[in-house]
């Protein structure tokens, strides 16, 4: 019943933005500002680009508001303009040029070595080190599934491939952030033995 | 079970978010599999769970930030009724004319290139003369060589006809992104 309050409660809030009322969009900004920001930050990279990202994303998301079909979800539809978004920035990105430790960031990342285990310090950064290390095409449907907590389905419809593709991707992203994990823990264990 | 097959549910197993049936097949398959087995290692390697994840915010001004572009454009539904009627073209009716315009074009250039084989192309037989089937050989001989000299024609028109397919197509397409 709370889900349902909240589902309406956004409806009525997305009708009055639609017709003009900006602080109705402004409550939706602060809804979605956290997902959208996250999103961006992980699929980009660093916090000064994904807040440029959010600002143009939020600003899309308002310019097709008015097309906006309530049938769909809005948390999905705005999730949508936001990885649509990101992927069209690292794509601009490949053709431009870009300083070398952006291209092969596992080579600044080696050099300040690896401190503490990945998830149990749950450093941010860490996380984000990895991350960068992913092919992009994995880190949309990772970070939909896990910091957005999106289904299988919906990212399919987000990224209009079949649900099989999203899965195998997921799993291909899991096996190399664990291969990636034991490197790092092999290096750990060769310096306590020393 | 193939290994493609478990390939796309291995991490789900792990995380038990697969129906009991599948949870067994996949356990039978790992029991034979020890390459399924090593690749299920390494997604438990890095126990990838929603509770270890953060989010991180934007800064605290990205709000107002926002709401400072914001409040010089119109109401969503203006605007979505503005790009309606800017783009007038989109939809069927531009693909319609897109499509006309250069197939019109190409013929045009066709029909232009053909007349002007067949006006140079009677030129030659009449020096060569000879009999009336040798006539008619080198009528036929002088147009086609007419026809790919002035094949340059075609081409111009069929250009023309794509630009204006392209024109069509961009106003239709690209320009109502901006």
């Amino acid at each position: 019943m709370v889900a349902y309050g909240q589902q309406t409660e956004e409806a009525v809030l997305i009708e009055a933005a639609k017709a003009g009322d900006q602080e109705a969009f402004r409550q939706i900004v602060e809804r979605y500002q956290g997902a959208v920001h996250n999103l961006a930050y992980r699929m980009l990279g660093t916090p000064e680009e994904a807040e440029d990202a959010a600002q143009e994303i939020f600003v899309r998301i308002y310019r097709q508001l008015g097309r906006y079909d309530s049938e769909r979800k809005f948390s999905t539809w705005t999730l949508a303009i936001a990885t649509n978004y990101c992927i069209d920035q690292l794509r601009r990105r490949r053709m431009q040029f870009v300083p070398l430790e952006n291209i092969i960031p596992w080579a600044r990342a080696r050099d300040s070595g690896p401190e503490g285990e990945a998830l149990s310090s749950e450093s941010r950064d860490e996380m984000q080190r990895l991350l960068k290390r992913l092919p992009e095409k994995y880190r949309a449907p990772l970070v939909l599934r896990y910091w957005e907590d999106l289904s299988c389905a919906e990212i399919a419809e987000i990224l209009g491939v079949p649900e099989g593709t999203i899965k195998t991707q997921i799993h291909r992203a899991r096996k190399q952030l664990g291969k990636m994990l034991e490197g790092v823990e092999e290096r750990q264990d060769a310096l306590s033995r020393v | 079970m193939r290994c493609r097959e478990c390939e796309s549910i291995l991490w789900m197993y792990l995380d038990n978010e697969l129906p009991e049936g599948q949870r067994g097949t996949v356990a039978a398959h790992l029991e034979s599999c020890p390459r399924c087995a090593q690749a299920l290692d390494q997604l438990r390697a890095f126990p990838l769970q929603t509770t270890h994840l953060q989010i991180v915010p934007p800064s605290p001004d990205f709000t107002a930030r926002l709401m400072q572009r914001i409040t010089p454009l119109p109401a969503p539904r203006e605007l979505a009724a503005q790009q309606h009627r800017v783009t007038g073209w989109q939809g069927p009716l531009g693909m319609a004319v897109a499509f006309s315009t250069a197939a019109a074009a190409i013929f045009l250039g066709l029909l232009s290139t053909a007349a002007l084989a067949l006006a140079s192309g009677q030129r030659l037989p009449v020096e060569s003369g000879g009999s009336a089937s040798s006539i008619a050989n080198a009528i036929g001989a002088g147009m086609v060589i007419a026809f790919w000299e002035h094949l340059s024609w075609t081409i111009i028109f069929a250009l023309v006809g794509m630009l204006a397919a392209l024109a069509v197509l961009w106003f239709r397409v690209v320009a109502p992104r901006h």
